[in-house]
């Protein structure tokens, strides 16, 4: 049988202590606002590898892995940012901890972003140049040749525009989400009445036990009478033998004497053993008239 | 293979709390007798009649073995005395380890009451708007 307070009567209090005092998560665990926040960040993943594709054409998994962290920069900071706003609005975080992390992830989006726009804007004739020759072809035809050129150079340079401003539509659309689908004081509070559910269990399961054991007084006192028992017999049967030693000392004597005067000295003095015994031990006392009962069982 | 009866580390280990505390699991002992008694009990009855052999007593010697018996027993006696007195520490041992178990069972019922006080505290702090930081 294991004992109750031998399990983790420590461990149950420092996990209590634990979960109550967690510090807020920076990332939300609502499970819709992850999934957009996934969805956002493959679409600019795929946005930015394009981009890329064209330039480090030489290593396929450097593209894929300089993408996956633009795209990662980008999105999940603002909804970090999301959830931490989200977090002082329902009084969760103080506010300069939540501007802290708002700046931070503002910070570096903006960098990454800043980063991908210059990149995008200088890399635009290699990515849309296919778009300002074939309109260069057609406008060639009409003699217009500077207007021609003219128009393809502004249409290059909005469609470069455009597809560096789907990355920064994607984070705002992280951080609105995170903000608006979050709620992060009704999963503290789920969480604590979890908590408050299994601190009440251990707790009932304690009193049950404390409640259901036996009295201490009464086991050892219970102990105690039985330890003096064993005490008791053992030390009549220490006397007894003692006295039946001392009887038969006197019987070897009375058969080395065999006179009658000197066996009933013998015997008398035997009676001294007997009584010493009686004193000492609980023996129950000889009946008082030997003789009329020999002659009641003899009768019967 | 399926192991019906999991020993070791890998063994299910119960979560749940035992209905009751293992108190006081003292077992009596019985008490012992030293080989000196044992061998005299053995010996006495030689013992006796070679002494009557090669002594000439009468009839007021009939305690003449009794003093050497009654040594005998009272060594005996002291000898279950220091017995006695070992087992009853050995039962107020137990005890006081009991009563420390117990203390610290009402000791854990009051913190992890208090813990409840706590986390009540919080979730209606929560519940008014969250203040509590």
């Amino acid at each position: 049988m294991r004992n109750p307070l031998k399990l983790d009567s420590y461990s149950v209090r420092s996990n209590v202590s634990k979960k109550m005092y967690a510090p807020e998560s920076l990332f939300s665990s609502s499970v819709i606002a992850n999934i957009c926040v996934l969805f956002l960040t493959l679409v600019d993943l795929f946005a930015i590898k394009t981009l890329w594709n064209y330039l480090l054409t030489d290593n396929p998994e450097m593209v894929w892995l300089v993408s996956l962290g633009f795209a990662l920069i980008l999105d999940v900071p603002m909804s970090v940012a999301g959830n931490s706003y989200k977090q002082y609005k329902q009084g969760l975080r103080t506010k300069e901890s939540a501007w802290l992390i708002l700046i931070l992830c503002i910070a570096a989006f903006t960098l990454a972003f800043g980063l991908l726009l210059a990149l995008r804007l200088e890399a635009r004739s290699v990515l849309f140049g296919s778009i300002g020759s074939s309109a260069a072809g057609l406008l060639d035809h009409t003699g217009t040749a500077a207007v021609a050129a003219a128009d393809t150079e502004k249409t290059v340079f909005l469609s470069a525009l455009t597809m560096s401003m789907l990355p920064a539509a994607t984070s705002i659309a992280a951080f609105v989400i995170t903000f608006s689908v979050s709620n992060p004081r009704r999963e503290k509070l789920c969480k604590l009445s979890k908590l408050r559910c299994k601190v009440q269990a251990r707790q009932a399961d304690l009193i049950a036990a404390v409640s259901q054991s036996d009295s201490v007084e009464s086991v050892v006192s219970e102990l105690e009478n039985r330890e003096q028992a064993l005490y008791t017999s053992h030390i009549d049967q220490i006397e007894a033998q003692g006295a039946v030693l001392k009887q038969r000392a006197r019987m070897l004597l009375m058969q080395k004497l065999g006179g009658a005067d000197a066996i009933t000295t013998i015997s008398e003095s035997a009676d001294e053993v007997i009584d010493e015994l009686e004193d000492s031990s609980n023996l129950p006392p000889e009946p008082a008239d030997r003789s009329s009962s020999i002659t009641t069982i003899s009768a019967s | 293979m399926k192991r019906r009866h999991p020993t070791g580390r890998g063994r299910i280990r119960s979560k749940y709390l035992d209905a009751f505390f293992n108190v006081l699991n003292y077992v009596p002992v019985d008490y012992g007798i030293s080989a000196s008694w044992l061998a005299y009990l053995r010996t006495a009855y030689a013992h006796y009649e070679y002494v009557l052999k090669r002594t000439a007593p009468d009839d007021l010697n009939a305690n003449m073995f009794d003093a050497e018996i009654e040594a005998h027993v009272a060594y005996e006696r002291r000898l279950a005395d220091e017995q006695k007195a070992n087992h009853f520490h050995v039962i107020r041992h137990h005890e006081r380890l009991v009563r420390g178990e117990l203390d610290r069972a009402v000791k854990l019922i009051s913190d992890l009451e208090s813990d409840l006080n706590s986390i009540d505290a919080m979730i209606e702090n929560l519940k008014k708007g969250g203040d509590q930081l």
